[in-house]
Protein backbone atom coordinates (compact mmCIF):
# COMPACT_ATOMS: atom_id res chain seq x y z
CA UNK A 1 0.00 0.00 0.00
CA UNK A 2 2.85 2.31 0.74
CA UNK A 3 3.99 1.79 -2.80
CA UNK A 4 0.65 2.83 -4.16
CA UNK A 5 0.70 5.93 -2.04
CA UNK A 6 4.16 6.79 -3.28
CA UNK A 7 3.09 6.44 -6.85
CA UNK A 8 0.05 8.64 -6.34
CA UNK A 9 2.09 11.31 -4.66
CA UNK A 10 4.59 11.22 -7.46
CA UNK A 11 1.77 11.51 -9.94
CA UNK A 12 0.46 14.64 -8.28
CA UNK A 13 3.91 16.15 -8.35
CA UNK A 14 4.15 15.42 -12.03
CA UNK A 15 0.86 17.12 -12.59
CA UNK A 16 2.07 20.26 -10.87
CA UNK A 17 5.16 20.12 -12.99
CA UNK A 18 3.07 19.93 -16.11
CA UNK A 19 0.96 22.87 -15.12
CA UNK A 20 3.99 24.99 -14.40
CA UNK A 21 5.57 24.01 -17.66
CA UNK A 22 2.42 24.87 -19.50
CA UNK A 23 2.15 28.23 -17.94
CA UNK A 24 5.74 29.03 -18.70
CA UNK A 25 5.22 28.16 -22.31
CA UNK A 26 2.60 30.80 -22.61
CA UNK A 27 4.82 33.38 -21.14
CA UNK A 28 7.65 32.54 -23.40
CA UNK A 29 5.57 32.95 -26.46
CA UNK A 30 5.85 36.15 -28.40
CA UNK A 31 2.95 38.44 -29.01
CA UNK A 32 0.17 39.62 -26.89
CA UNK A 33 -3.20 38.01 -26.30
CA UNK A 34 -4.90 41.29 -26.94
CA UNK A 35 -3.86 41.15 -30.56
CA UNK A 36 -7.02 39.26 -31.24
CA UNK A 37 -9.34 41.95 -30.22
CA UNK A 38 -8.29 45.14 -31.79
CA UNK A 39 -7.15 46.40 -35.12
CA UNK A 40 -3.85 48.15 -35.54
CA UNK A 41 -5.18 51.60 -34.79
CA UNK A 42 -6.27 50.97 -31.28
CA UNK A 43 -5.80 53.58 -28.62
CA UNK A 44 -3.12 52.81 -26.09
CA UNK A 45 -5.51 53.24 -23.27
CA UNK A 46 -8.03 50.74 -24.57
CA UNK A 47 -5.31 48.23 -24.95
CA UNK A 48 -4.23 48.76 -21.38
CA UNK A 49 -7.75 48.43 -20.10
CA UNK A 50 -8.29 45.20 -21.91
CA UNK A 51 -5.02 43.84 -20.70
CA UNK A 52 -5.94 44.68 -17.20
CA UNK A 53 -9.30 43.02 -17.62
CA UNK A 54 -7.74 39.93 -18.98
CA UNK A 55 -5.28 40.00 -16.19
CA UNK A 56 -2.24 39.73 -18.39
CA UNK A 57 -0.52 42.79 -17.04
CA UNK A 58 0.32 41.07 -13.81
CA UNK A 59 3.65 39.39 -13.24
CA UNK A 60 4.00 35.72 -14.05
CA UNK A 61 3.80 34.37 -10.55
CA UNK A 62 0.75 36.38 -9.73
CA UNK A 63 -1.09 35.17 -12.80
CA UNK A 64 -0.11 31.66 -12.01
CA UNK A 65 -1.38 31.94 -8.47
CA UNK A 66 -4.66 33.37 -9.69
CA UNK A 67 -5.13 30.65 -12.20
CA UNK A 68 -4.16 27.99 -9.72
CA UNK A 69 -6.56 29.19 -7.10
CA UNK A 70 -9.38 29.33 -9.55
CA UNK A 71 -8.53 25.97 -10.97
CA UNK A 72 -8.56 24.31 -7.59
CA UNK A 73 -12.03 25.61 -7.07
CA UNK A 74 -13.02 24.18 -10.39
CA UNK A 75 -13.12 27.42 -12.29
CA UNK A 76 -10.96 27.08 -15.31
CA UNK A 77 -11.30 30.55 -16.64
CA UNK A 78 -13.18 32.24 -19.37
CA UNK A 79 -12.67 31.52 -23.01
CA UNK A 80 -11.44 34.55 -24.88
CA UNK A 81 -12.68 33.46 -28.23
CA UNK A 82 -16.00 31.96 -27.36
CA UNK A 83 -16.99 34.13 -24.47
CA UNK A 84 -18.11 31.28 -22.33
CA UNK A 85 -16.66 29.78 -19.20
CA UNK A 86 -14.09 27.23 -20.15
CA UNK A 87 -15.69 24.74 -17.86
CA UNK A 88 -18.91 24.72 -19.85
CA UNK A 89 -17.11 24.24 -23.09
CA UNK A 90 -15.23 21.30 -21.70
CA UNK A 91 -18.30 19.80 -20.10
CA UNK A 92 -19.92 19.66 -23.49
CA UNK A 93 -16.93 18.55 -25.40
CA UNK A 94 -15.59 15.80 -23.21
CA UNK A 95 -18.55 13.43 -23.40
CA UNK A 96 -18.62 13.87 -27.14
CA UNK A 97 -15.02 12.83 -27.43
CA UNK A 98 -15.42 10.02 -24.96
CA UNK A 99 -18.21 8.50 -27.00
CA UNK A 100 -15.85 8.39 -29.91
CA UNK A 101 -12.71 7.25 -28.22
CA UNK A 102 -14.12 4.69 -25.85
CA UNK A 103 -15.78 2.81 -28.63
CA UNK A 104 -12.68 3.13 -30.70
CA UNK A 105 -10.56 1.85 -27.84
CA UNK A 106 -12.83 -1.14 -27.52
CA UNK A 107 -12.44 -2.03 -31.15
CA UNK A 108 -8.78 -1.23 -30.98
CA UNK A 109 -8.02 -3.58 -28.12
CA UNK A 110 -10.19 -6.48 -29.17
CA UNK A 111 -9.30 -6.45 -32.83
CA UNK A 112 -5.70 -5.65 -32.08
CA UNK A 113 -5.23 -8.48 -29.63
CA UNK A 114 -6.94 -11.00 -31.84
CA UNK A 115 -5.00 -9.97 -34.90
CA UNK A 116 -1.78 -9.78 -32.98
CA UNK A 117 -2.19 -13.24 -31.55
CA UNK A 118 -3.14 -14.66 -34.91
CA UNK A 119 -0.16 -13.21 -36.65
CA UNK A 120 2.07 -14.28 -33.83
CA UNK A 121 0.90 -17.84 -33.83
CA UNK A 122 0.67 -18.29 -37.56
CA UNK A 123 3.61 -16.14 -38.42
CA UNK A 124 5.07 -18.72 -40.74
CA UNK A 125 1.94 -19.66 -42.57
CA UNK A 126 0.75 -17.68 -45.50
CA UNK A 127 -2.38 -16.23 -43.97
CA UNK A 128 -0.45 -15.03 -40.97
CA UNK A 129 1.87 -13.22 -43.28
CA UNK A 130 -0.99 -11.69 -45.18
CA UNK A 131 -2.62 -10.36 -42.05
CA UNK A 132 0.73 -9.05 -40.95
CA UNK A 133 1.20 -7.28 -44.22
CA UNK A 134 -2.27 -5.81 -44.10
CA UNK A 135 -1.84 -4.47 -40.63
CA UNK A 136 1.50 -3.01 -41.61
CA UNK A 137 -0.13 -1.18 -44.49
CA UNK A 138 -2.86 0.08 -42.24
CA UNK A 139 -0.22 1.27 -39.84
CA UNK A 140 1.62 3.15 -42.55
CA UNK A 141 -1.36 5.07 -43.72
CA UNK A 142 -1.73 8.45 -42.10
CA UNK A 143 -5.00 8.77 -40.23
CA UNK A 144 -6.26 11.73 -42.15
CA UNK A 145 -5.81 9.97 -45.42
CA UNK A 146 -7.75 7.04 -44.12
CA UNK A 147 -10.46 9.36 -42.96
CA UNK A 148 -10.71 11.14 -46.27
CA UNK A 149 -10.85 7.92 -48.22
CA UNK A 150 -13.48 6.48 -45.96
CA UNK A 151 -15.59 9.58 -46.27
CA UNK A 152 -15.17 9.41 -49.99
CA UNK A 153 -16.29 5.85 -50.29
CA UNK A 154 -18.94 5.52 -47.70
CA UNK A 155 -20.46 8.95 -47.76
CA UNK A 156 -20.04 10.22 -51.24
CA UNK A 157 -19.92 7.18 -53.41
CA UNK A 158 -22.06 4.73 -51.57
CA UNK A 159 -24.16 7.25 -49.72
CA UNK A 160 -24.39 4.96 -46.77
CA UNK A 161 -23.14 7.03 -43.91
CA UNK A 162 -23.09 10.68 -42.97
CA UNK A 163 -19.88 12.55 -43.54
CA UNK A 164 -19.69 14.72 -40.49
CA UNK A 165 -21.22 15.96 -37.33
CA UNK A 166 -22.72 14.20 -34.42
CA UNK A 167 -26.32 14.19 -35.46
CA UNK A 168 -28.39 15.09 -38.44
CA UNK A 169 -29.99 18.46 -38.83
CA UNK A 170 -33.48 17.14 -38.33
CA UNK A 171 -32.52 15.26 -35.21
CA UNK A 172 -34.70 17.52 -33.15
CA UNK A 173 -37.74 15.80 -34.49
CA UNK A 174 -36.60 12.32 -33.73
CA UNK A 175 -37.86 10.16 -30.97
CA UNK A 176 -35.45 8.31 -28.76
CA UNK A 177 -34.79 5.31 -30.95
CA UNK A 178 -34.38 7.27 -34.14
CA UNK A 179 -32.01 9.54 -32.32
CA UNK A 180 -30.02 6.59 -31.18
CA UNK A 181 -29.81 5.13 -34.63
CA UNK A 182 -28.85 8.48 -36.05
CA UNK A 183 -26.11 8.86 -33.51
CA UNK A 184 -24.85 5.39 -34.29
CA UNK A 185 -24.75 6.17 -37.98
CA UNK A 186 -22.66 9.21 -37.29
CA UNK A 187 -20.38 7.31 -35.03
CA UNK A 188 -19.58 4.46 -37.37
CA UNK A 189 -17.07 6.17 -39.63
CA UNK A 190 -14.89 8.00 -37.14
CA UNK A 191 -14.98 5.16 -34.63
CA UNK A 192 -14.02 2.56 -37.18
CA UNK A 193 -11.16 4.68 -38.43
CA UNK A 194 -9.79 5.33 -34.98
CA UNK A 195 -10.37 1.75 -33.97
CA UNK A 196 -8.77 0.19 -37.01
CA UNK A 197 -5.72 2.39 -36.94
CA UNK A 198 -5.28 1.69 -33.28
CA UNK A 199 -5.82 -1.99 -33.86
CA UNK A 200 -3.03 -2.00 -36.42
CA UNK A 201 -0.67 -0.52 -33.87
CA UNK A 202 -1.84 -2.79 -31.08
CA UNK A 203 -1.56 -5.89 -33.23
CA UNK A 204 2.03 -5.08 -34.04
CA UNK A 205 2.77 -4.78 -30.37
CA UNK A 206 0.93 -7.96 -29.41
CA UNK A 207 2.45 -9.86 -32.29
CA UNK A 208 5.95 -8.99 -31.21
CA UNK A 209 5.26 -10.05 -27.71
CA UNK A 210 3.48 -13.17 -28.78
CA UNK A 211 6.46 -14.22 -30.84
CA UNK A 212 8.84 -13.76 -27.99
CA UNK A 213 6.56 -15.67 -25.65
CA UNK A 214 6.36 -18.56 -28.09
CA UNK A 215 10.11 -18.74 -28.14
CA UNK A 216 10.28 -19.28 -24.45
CA UNK A 217 11.35 -22.54 -22.93
CA UNK A 218 8.22 -23.17 -20.96
CA UNK A 219 6.20 -23.24 -24.15
CA UNK A 220 8.52 -25.78 -25.68
CA UNK A 221 8.24 -27.76 -22.47
CA UNK A 222 4.49 -27.70 -22.73
CA UNK A 223 4.66 -29.01 -26.25
CA UNK A 224 7.17 -31.61 -25.23
CA UNK A 225 4.94 -32.76 -22.44
CA UNK A 226 2.42 -33.65 -25.09
CA UNK A 227 -0.22 -31.13 -24.31
CA UNK A 228 -2.62 -30.53 -27.16
CA UNK A 229 -1.69 -27.46 -29.17
CA UNK A 230 -4.80 -25.53 -28.35
CA UNK A 231 -4.27 -26.07 -24.66
CA UNK A 232 -0.74 -24.80 -24.85
CA UNK A 233 -1.75 -21.73 -26.72
CA UNK A 234 -4.75 -20.85 -24.68
CA UNK A 235 -3.66 -21.47 -21.15
CA UNK A 236 0.00 -20.69 -21.43
CA UNK A 237 0.91 -18.58 -24.37
CA UNK A 238 -2.06 -16.25 -24.62
CA UNK A 239 -2.23 -15.44 -20.98
CA UNK A 240 1.38 -14.51 -20.80
CA UNK A 241 1.38 -12.61 -24.02
CA UNK A 242 -1.58 -10.54 -23.01
CA UNK A 243 -0.15 -9.30 -19.75
CA UNK A 244 1.58 -6.29 -21.22
CA UNK A 245 -1.64 -5.41 -23.01
CA UNK A 246 -2.73 -4.10 -19.66
CA UNK A 247 0.04 -1.56 -19.84
CA UNK A 248 -1.31 -0.63 -23.23
CA UNK A 249 -4.46 0.52 -21.51
CA UNK A 250 -2.39 2.98 -19.61
CA UNK A 251 -0.61 4.12 -22.72
CA UNK A 252 -3.80 4.56 -24.66
CA UNK A 253 -5.49 6.50 -21.90
CA UNK A 254 -4.20 9.89 -23.00
CA UNK A 255 -5.11 9.03 -26.53
CA UNK A 256 -8.69 8.94 -25.40
CA UNK A 257 -8.64 12.67 -25.70
CA UNK A 258 -5.71 13.33 -27.91
CA UNK A 259 -5.51 11.21 -30.97
CA UNK A 260 -9.02 11.98 -31.88
CA UNK A 261 -7.88 15.49 -32.72
CA UNK A 262 -7.35 14.95 -36.40
CA UNK A 263 -10.40 12.77 -36.79
CA UNK A 264 -12.60 15.21 -34.95
CA UNK A 265 -11.46 18.06 -37.12
CA UNK A 266 -12.15 16.14 -40.29
CA UNK A 267 -15.51 14.89 -39.17
CA UNK A 268 -16.53 18.13 -37.51
CA UNK A 269 -17.17 16.19 -34.37
CA UNK A 270 -17.81 18.62 -31.51
CA UNK A 271 -15.38 17.11 -29.08
CA UNK A 272 -12.22 17.98 -27.20
CA UNK A 273 -10.05 17.69 -30.26
CA UNK A 274 -12.06 20.24 -32.12
CA UNK A 275 -12.12 22.53 -29.12
CA UNK A 276 -8.36 22.36 -28.93
CA UNK A 277 -8.01 23.00 -32.62
CA UNK A 278 -10.21 26.03 -32.57
CA UNK A 279 -8.61 27.35 -29.42
CA UNK A 280 -5.22 27.10 -30.97
CA UNK A 281 -6.12 28.91 -34.10
CA UNK A 282 -7.76 31.68 -32.16
CA UNK A 283 -4.98 31.74 -29.61
CA UNK A 284 -7.45 31.18 -26.85
CA UNK A 285 -5.09 30.70 -23.96
CA UNK A 286 -7.45 29.81 -21.14
CA UNK A 287 -8.94 27.01 -23.15
CA UNK A 288 -5.56 25.73 -24.21
CA UNK A 289 -4.33 25.76 -20.64
CA UNK A 290 -7.35 23.87 -19.42
CA UNK A 291 -7.12 21.33 -22.19
CA UNK A 292 -3.47 20.72 -21.50
CA UNK A 293 -4.19 20.35 -17.84
CA UNK A 294 -6.79 17.71 -18.48
CA UNK A 295 -4.64 15.96 -21.00
CA UNK A 296 -1.77 15.91 -18.54
CA UNK A 297 -4.09 14.57 -15.90
CA UNK A 298 -5.13 11.77 -18.20
CA UNK A 299 -1.60 10.85 -19.11
CA UNK A 300 -0.52 10.66 -15.53
CA UNK A 301 -3.58 8.75 -14.45
CA UNK A 302 -3.13 6.38 -17.33
CA UNK A 303 0.47 5.70 -16.46
CA UNK A 304 -0.45 5.24 -12.84
CA UNK A 305 -3.23 2.80 -13.63
CA UNK A 306 -1.17 0.75 -15.99
CA UNK A 307 1.73 0.68 -13.57
CA UNK A 308 -0.41 -0.52 -10.70
CA UNK A 309 -2.37 -2.96 -12.80
CA UNK A 310 0.78 -4.43 -14.18
CA UNK A 311 2.14 -5.05 -10.73
CA UNK A 312 -1.05 -6.75 -9.71
CA UNK A 313 -1.50 -8.90 -12.73
CA UNK A 314 1.98 -10.13 -13.36
CA UNK A 315 2.36 -12.91 -10.81
CA UNK A 316 6.12 -12.74 -10.91
CA UNK A 317 6.09 -9.24 -9.62
CA UNK A 318 3.45 -9.89 -7.03
CA UNK A 319 5.50 -12.47 -5.26
CA UNK A 320 8.08 -9.86 -4.47
CA UNK B 1 11.33 -9.21 -46.92
CA UNK B 2 14.22 -6.93 -46.24
CA UNK B 3 15.37 -7.35 -49.78
CA UNK B 4 11.97 -6.36 -51.08
CA UNK B 5 12.13 -3.25 -49.01
CA UNK B 6 15.52 -2.37 -50.36
CA UNK B 7 13.95 -2.24 -53.75
CA UNK B 8 11.31 0.07 -52.46
CA UNK B 9 14.01 2.19 -50.92
CA UNK B 10 15.38 2.95 -54.31
CA UNK B 11 12.03 4.45 -55.09
CA UNK B 12 12.63 6.74 -52.18
CA UNK B 13 15.93 8.17 -53.29
CA UNK B 14 14.65 9.75 -56.46
CA UNK B 15 12.42 11.72 -54.17
CA UNK B 16 15.41 13.24 -52.54
CA UNK B 17 17.70 13.76 -55.44
CA UNK B 18 15.49 14.83 -58.26
CA UNK B 19 14.28 18.17 -57.18
CA UNK B 20 12.57 20.15 -59.82
CA UNK B 21 13.16 23.86 -59.74
CA UNK B 22 10.59 25.73 -57.74
CA UNK B 23 8.21 25.86 -60.63
CA UNK B 24 5.30 25.60 -58.35
CA UNK B 25 3.54 28.81 -59.10
CA UNK B 26 1.95 28.70 -62.47
CA UNK B 27 -0.74 30.70 -64.21
CA UNK B 28 -4.26 30.17 -62.94
CA UNK B 29 -5.39 29.03 -66.35
CA UNK B 30 -4.03 25.61 -65.76
CA UNK B 31 -6.10 24.88 -62.70
CA UNK B 32 -6.99 21.33 -61.88
CA UNK B 33 -5.76 19.61 -64.91
CA UNK B 34 -5.94 15.90 -64.76
CA UNK B 35 -2.74 13.93 -65.14
CA UNK B 36 -1.38 14.34 -68.59
CA UNK B 37 1.86 14.07 -70.42
CA UNK B 38 2.68 17.65 -69.51
CA UNK B 39 1.89 17.29 -65.87
CA UNK B 40 2.43 13.76 -64.70
CA UNK B 41 0.35 14.08 -61.63
CA UNK B 42 -1.93 16.83 -62.81
CA UNK B 43 -2.26 20.29 -61.34
CA UNK B 44 -3.84 21.67 -58.22
CA UNK B 45 -6.09 24.63 -57.55
CA UNK B 46 -3.39 27.15 -58.31
CA UNK B 47 -2.21 25.43 -61.40
CA UNK B 48 0.87 24.10 -59.73
CA UNK B 49 2.27 20.88 -61.00
CA UNK B 50 1.38 18.22 -58.49
CA UNK B 51 4.31 16.05 -59.44
CA UNK B 52 6.90 18.61 -58.47
CA UNK B 53 4.90 19.45 -55.39
CA UNK B 54 4.99 15.85 -54.35
CA UNK B 55 8.69 15.64 -54.98
CA UNK B 56 9.37 18.89 -53.21
CA UNK B 57 7.08 17.94 -50.40
CA UNK B 58 8.89 14.68 -50.17
CA UNK B 59 12.16 16.49 -49.81
CA UNK B 60 10.79 18.65 -47.06
CA UNK B 61 9.05 15.89 -45.18
CA UNK B 62 12.09 13.67 -45.39
CA UNK B 63 14.47 16.42 -44.34
CA UNK B 64 12.30 17.22 -41.37
CA UNK B 65 11.91 13.62 -40.36
CA UNK B 66 15.56 12.77 -40.75
CA UNK B 67 16.77 15.85 -38.87
CA UNK B 68 14.36 15.24 -36.06
CA UNK B 69 15.36 11.63 -35.73
CA UNK B 70 19.05 12.41 -36.04
CA UNK B 71 18.91 15.01 -33.31
CA UNK B 72 16.69 13.04 -31.00
CA UNK B 73 18.85 9.96 -31.42
CA UNK B 74 21.96 11.98 -30.55
CA UNK B 75 20.36 13.31 -27.44
CA UNK B 76 18.54 10.16 -26.54
CA UNK B 77 21.51 7.85 -26.91
CA UNK B 78 23.84 10.00 -24.82
CA UNK B 79 21.25 10.47 -22.17
CA UNK B 80 20.20 6.85 -22.09
CA UNK B 81 23.74 5.52 -22.15
CA UNK B 82 24.83 7.73 -19.30
CA UNK B 83 21.77 6.92 -17.30
CA UNK B 84 21.93 3.21 -17.94
CA UNK B 85 25.62 2.90 -17.34
CA UNK B 86 25.89 4.80 -14.10
CA UNK B 87 22.77 3.39 -12.59
CA UNK B 88 21.92 4.24 -9.03
CA UNK B 89 21.04 7.78 -8.11
CA UNK B 90 22.07 9.35 -11.39
CA UNK B 91 19.88 6.91 -13.23
CA UNK B 92 16.95 7.63 -10.96
CA UNK B 93 17.19 11.37 -11.35
CA UNK B 94 17.67 11.29 -15.09
CA UNK B 95 14.82 8.92 -15.58
CA UNK B 96 12.47 10.91 -13.39
CA UNK B 97 13.21 13.85 -15.60
CA UNK B 98 12.32 11.81 -18.63
CA UNK B 99 9.15 10.64 -16.94
CA UNK B 100 8.12 14.19 -16.35
CA UNK B 101 8.41 15.04 -19.98
CA UNK B 102 6.85 11.80 -21.09
CA UNK B 103 3.84 12.63 -19.00
CA UNK B 104 3.09 15.36 -21.38
CA UNK B 105 0.61 14.40 -24.00
CA UNK B 106 2.87 14.76 -26.96
CA UNK B 107 0.25 15.78 -29.44
CA UNK B 108 -1.02 18.58 -27.31
CA UNK B 109 2.44 19.80 -26.55
CA UNK B 110 3.44 19.88 -30.18
CA UNK B 111 0.23 21.53 -31.19
CA UNK B 112 0.46 24.09 -28.41
CA UNK B 113 4.03 24.98 -29.29
CA UNK B 114 3.20 25.33 -32.93
CA UNK B 115 0.32 27.60 -32.08
CA UNK B 116 2.20 29.76 -29.66
CA UNK B 117 5.44 30.26 -31.41
CA UNK B 118 4.26 30.56 -34.95
CA UNK B 119 5.00 27.83 -37.36
CA UNK B 120 8.23 27.49 -39.21
CA UNK B 121 10.06 24.45 -40.31
CA UNK B 122 12.92 24.90 -37.87
CA UNK B 123 10.42 25.32 -35.08
CA UNK B 124 8.69 22.15 -36.12
CA UNK B 125 11.97 20.30 -36.04
CA UNK B 126 12.84 21.66 -32.61
CA UNK B 127 9.51 20.77 -31.10
CA UNK B 128 9.41 17.28 -32.56
CA UNK B 129 12.96 16.65 -31.40
CA UNK B 130 12.26 17.82 -27.90
CA UNK B 131 9.31 15.51 -27.60
CA UNK B 132 11.04 12.71 -29.42
CA UNK B 133 14.25 11.97 -27.64
CA UNK B 134 12.61 10.69 -24.48
CA UNK B 135 11.46 7.41 -25.86
CA UNK B 136 14.83 6.73 -27.38
CA UNK B 137 16.57 7.54 -24.11
CA UNK B 138 14.43 4.99 -22.34
CA UNK B 139 15.09 2.26 -24.83
CA UNK B 140 18.82 2.89 -24.96
CA UNK B 141 19.00 2.91 -21.22
CA UNK B 142 17.40 -0.50 -21.10
CA UNK B 143 19.87 -1.80 -23.66
CA UNK B 144 22.83 -0.35 -21.83
CA UNK B 145 21.62 -1.81 -18.60
CA UNK B 146 21.53 -5.21 -20.18
CA UNK B 147 24.92 -4.77 -21.77
CA UNK B 148 26.51 -3.51 -18.61
CA UNK B 149 27.10 -6.93 -17.19
CA UNK B 150 28.60 -8.45 -20.27
CA UNK B 151 32.18 -9.68 -20.02
CA UNK B 152 33.73 -7.28 -22.41
CA UNK B 153 32.52 -4.33 -20.43
CA UNK B 154 33.67 -5.83 -17.20
CA UNK B 155 37.05 -6.47 -18.77
CA UNK B 156 37.30 -2.89 -19.87
CA UNK B 157 36.52 -1.69 -16.41
CA UNK B 158 38.93 -4.13 -14.84
CA UNK B 159 41.64 -2.93 -17.17
CA UNK B 160 41.00 0.42 -15.61
CA UNK B 161 40.28 2.32 -18.75
CA UNK B 162 40.99 5.93 -18.05
CA UNK B 163 37.88 7.84 -18.77
CA UNK B 164 34.40 6.51 -18.66
CA UNK B 165 34.11 8.01 -22.06
CA UNK B 166 36.38 5.36 -23.41
CA UNK B 167 33.94 2.85 -22.11
CA UNK B 168 31.38 4.87 -23.92
CA UNK B 169 33.36 3.99 -27.01
CA UNK B 170 33.01 0.34 -26.23
CA UNK B 171 29.44 0.46 -25.12
CA UNK B 172 27.89 2.65 -27.70
CA UNK B 173 29.05 0.78 -30.80
CA UNK B 174 27.19 -2.18 -29.48
CA UNK B 175 24.03 -0.25 -29.10
CA UNK B 176 24.33 1.07 -32.61
CA UNK B 177 22.34 -1.65 -34.34
CA UNK B 178 19.35 -1.24 -32.10
CA UNK B 179 19.78 2.46 -32.49
CA UNK B 180 19.57 2.27 -36.26
CA UNK B 181 16.48 0.09 -36.12
CA UNK B 182 14.81 2.52 -33.75
CA UNK B 183 15.90 5.47 -35.85
CA UNK B 184 14.46 4.09 -39.07
CA UNK B 185 11.14 3.38 -37.45
CA UNK B 186 11.10 6.81 -35.87
CA UNK B 187 11.63 8.45 -39.24
CA UNK B 188 8.46 6.81 -40.44
CA UNK B 189 6.61 7.88 -37.31
CA UNK B 190 7.76 11.45 -37.66
CA UNK B 191 6.72 11.54 -41.27
CA UNK B 192 3.24 10.51 -40.23
CA UNK B 193 3.11 13.10 -37.48
CA UNK B 194 4.49 15.88 -39.62
CA UNK B 195 2.09 15.21 -42.45
CA UNK B 196 -0.80 15.14 -40.04
CA UNK B 197 0.26 18.49 -38.64
CA UNK B 198 0.68 19.99 -42.08
CA UNK B 199 -2.71 18.66 -43.01
CA UNK B 200 -4.34 20.49 -40.16
CA UNK B 201 -2.37 23.60 -40.93
CA UNK B 202 0.03 23.53 -38.01
CA UNK B 203 3.03 22.16 -39.76
CA UNK B 204 4.69 23.32 -42.89
CA UNK B 205 2.96 26.47 -44.04
CA UNK B 206 1.74 27.18 -47.55
CA UNK B 207 2.93 27.85 -50.19
CA UNK B 208 5.66 25.43 -49.23
CA UNK B 209 4.65 21.98 -50.17
CA UNK B 210 4.49 19.09 -47.80
CA UNK B 211 2.70 15.86 -48.43
CA UNK B 212 0.21 16.71 -45.74
CA UNK B 213 -0.66 20.15 -47.02
CA UNK B 214 -1.01 18.95 -50.59
CA UNK B 215 -3.49 16.34 -49.40
CA UNK B 216 -5.34 19.06 -47.57
CA UNK B 217 -5.43 21.12 -50.73
CA UNK B 218 -7.02 18.29 -52.57
CA UNK B 219 -9.45 17.38 -49.88
CA UNK B 220 -12.36 19.49 -51.02
CA UNK B 221 -12.17 18.43 -54.60
CA UNK B 222 -11.66 14.76 -53.94
CA UNK B 223 -14.44 13.70 -56.25
CA UNK B 224 -13.28 15.73 -59.21
CA UNK B 225 -9.57 16.31 -58.80
CA UNK B 226 -8.63 13.06 -57.13
CA UNK B 227 -5.05 13.26 -58.27
CA UNK B 228 -4.15 16.02 -55.85
CA UNK B 229 -4.87 13.79 -52.90
CA UNK B 230 -4.01 10.41 -54.26
CA UNK B 231 -0.39 10.89 -55.24
CA UNK B 232 0.98 12.45 -52.08
CA UNK B 233 -1.04 9.89 -50.17
CA UNK B 234 0.56 7.07 -52.09
CA UNK B 235 3.93 8.67 -51.53
CA UNK B 236 3.40 8.74 -47.80
CA UNK B 237 2.18 5.18 -47.65
CA UNK B 238 5.02 3.81 -49.73
CA UNK B 239 7.64 5.70 -47.83
CA UNK B 240 6.43 4.85 -44.36
CA UNK B 241 5.74 1.28 -45.23
CA UNK B 242 9.19 0.68 -46.64
CA UNK B 243 10.75 2.38 -43.66
CA UNK B 244 8.85 0.17 -41.27
CA UNK B 245 9.81 -2.92 -43.15
CA UNK B 246 13.45 -1.92 -43.15
CA UNK B 247 13.33 -1.13 -39.47
CA UNK B 248 11.70 -4.42 -38.65
CA UNK B 249 14.19 -6.20 -40.83
CA UNK B 250 17.11 -4.66 -39.00
CA UNK B 251 15.57 -5.58 -35.69
CA UNK B 252 15.11 -9.16 -36.84
CA UNK B 253 18.68 -9.34 -38.01
CA UNK B 254 19.87 -8.18 -34.65
CA UNK B 255 18.13 -10.96 -32.83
Amino acid sequence: MKMVFNRVLYAILLLCGIVILNFSLFFLSPGDPTNLYFGPKVKRQNLETLRHQMGVDQPWSKQFQEWGRHALKGDLGYSWAKHRPVRDILMEAIPATLQLTMLALLINLTAGCILGILTGVYSRKWFGKIIDYLSLSAYSVPIFLFAILFIYFFSLKLRLLPASGMSSLIAGDFGFWENLWDRIRHLILPVSILGLMGAAATSRFVQGHMKSVLRQDYIRLAFAKGLPKSRVYVSHAFKNALIPVVTLLGIYFPFLLGSALVVEVIFAWPGMGRVTYEAIFSKDYPVIMAVNLIAGLLVITGNLISDLLYRFIDPRIRVK
Amino acid sequence: MVLGSMIILTILSPLITRYDPNAQVEPALSRYQSPSWEHWFGTDQFGRDVFSRVLFGGRISLIIAVSVVFLSVMIGVCYGAVSGYFGGLVDQILMRFVDLFLSFPVIFLVVTCMALFGSGISLLIVVLTLTGWLDIARLIRAEVNALKQRPFILKARAAGLRTLRIIGRHLIPNVVITMIAIAVIRVADIILIETALSFIGLGVQPPTASWGSVINDGRLVLTSAWWVTLFPGMAIILTTMSLYVIGDGIKALHH
